[in-house]
């Protein structure tokens, strides 16, 4: 075969299809291997759970039931997303994806895995928590919004978190220092909608939180990549 | 071709090696000998991308992904993924048509096409890396310690691989084994 032949092997390789490789790759993995799904149920179910417990027979206002979602939202989402690389790199396969992807194709192929994970987890999440602590819902469609929102801004945040600290020690501890500054802004947002779509009390602060928590993940995932792409080769 | 212009790699205080030149065209095998924390393995890391160098760069074609070749005896597959998913992935990531019937054939490993990664014996995995790194046909291939984990008939099997290669192919190869050296055209001993 000479340098002509090596070239017809070569096929019109598109930004799709590349970051479907990626994604169909992760949910192989996920299906075959289910550790990230049963993480992210047990960590979601025992937060869930233990609030229930700790209210029982008194009545949640709707200021504590939206700070308690939400932390049980990111104690799930910062507990297993960040896998998304450490897993790759404890196991020695992050090189693979060095040599044979770009890194663009790599962050969005993990990100669109994970949004879709954590968006499952947050529905989860929110059922279970609605349903055992009885607070009941003025404003679905804003909840909705919310959650869908942040669990896609959680999940492109931790996907590059996940990768600045898949190479250092003591992981775990990194991940929630690391994480947890640049996650303040989005829980500020979202437990102000959360709130307002519980209890239903200002509709227009409520949507006004719920368009921070998207605007805040248009920034994520306007910069998250370029941030990723930066660091992939030097992790 | 790959290309090192004053390459080096510095672990804490301590160089594995500074100020490397080289150039390897089609056509030329490059033997890297040296004890064992010599650095061969390192050095070639550096050159295929997943160890970041200290300083100094590295040409690896237009397109790393398509251009450049990397094996390596201590470089794990994906544990879940079947051997036909490893080059069918690899396939779609780089933008070059799988073969993965023929390209199993070549390194004798398509008994074992849908086997998971981690049932794959120490040889098989050895196999499944060369057919991942020969699979675009690249212009350069970077093999460390190939015929390691290999048995007679594995190392049969690299031996026809860079045969059949070596006059279109840049090869350079980390090894101690003197059956390796055999194809060298030059050679960089890490020790001296």
């Amino acid at each position: 075969m000479n340098s002509s032949n090596a070239n017809m092997l070569r096929t019109n390789s598109t930004w799709t299809h590349e970051i479907g490789a990626v994604v169909r790759k992760e949910f192989r993995t996920e299906l075959r291997s289910k550790s990230a799904t049963y993480t992210s149920f047990m960590l979601s179910g025992v937060t869930v759970f233990t609030l229930a417990f700790a209210f029982y027979g008194r009545e949640l206002t709707s200021e504590a039931a939206a700070g308690m979602l939400w932390a049980a939202l990111l104690f799930a989402g910062v507990g297993t997303l960040t896998r998304a690389f450490v897993a790759e790199e404890e196991q020695g396969t992050g090189d693979l994806l060095r040599m044979w992807a770009r890194p663009h194709a790599v962050y969005w192929g993990k990100f669109l895995f994970a949004a879709a994970q954590m968006a499952l987890t947050a529905a989860m999440v929110a059922l279970l928590f609605l349903m055992l602590t009885g607070v009941g819902v003025k404003e679905l469609p804003m909840l909705a919004a919310t959650l869908l929102g942040g669990s896609i801004a959680l999940a492109g945040m931790v996907t590059l978190v996940s990768a600045l600290i898949s190479r250092g020690n003591n992981r775990s501890t990194l991940a929630g220092v690391v994480a947890l500054p640049l996650l303040v802004p989005l829980v500020a947002l979202g437990v102000s909608a959360l709130r307002n779509a519980l209890d239903g009390f200002s509709i227009s602060t409520g949507w006004m939180g719920c368009l921070g928590v998207w605007l805040y993940t248009i920034v994520v995932l306007a910069g998250a990549p370029f941030q990723f792409a930066a660091v992939w080769g030097e992790i | 071709m790959i290309k090192c212009d004053r390459l080096g790699k510095r672990y804490g205080r301590r160089w594995l090696f500074r100020n490397v030149d080289l150039e390897v065209q089609p056509g030329e095998v490059l033997i890297i000998g040296g004890r064992n924390g010599s650095g061969k393995s390192t050095m070639l890391k550096v050159m295929a991308g997943v160890l970041p160098a200290t300083e100094g760069t590295v040409f690896r074609g237009k397109d790393h992904r398509l251009d450049l070749g990397y094996a390596a005896l201590d470089q794990p597959v994906y544990p879940v993924l079947t051997v036909a998913e490893h080059l069918e992935l690899s396939a779609e990531l780089r933008g070059c048509a799988p073969r993965t019937d023929e390209l199993l054939e070549e390194v004798e490993l398509a008994y074992a096409k849908e086997a998971a990664g981690r049932h794959l014996s120490t040889g098989m995995r050895a196999r499944l890396k060369l057919a991942l790194a020969i699979q675009a046909e690249p212009a350069a291939i970077l093999l460390d310690e190939p015929g390691a984990g290999l048995d007679e008939r594995g190392r049969g099997v690299l031996h026809r691989l860079i045969e059949s290669r070596r006059e279109r192919t840049a090869f350079v190869i980390a090894t101690n084994e003197q059956l390796e050296r055999q194809y060298a055209t030059h050679e960089l001993d890490l020790d001296s």
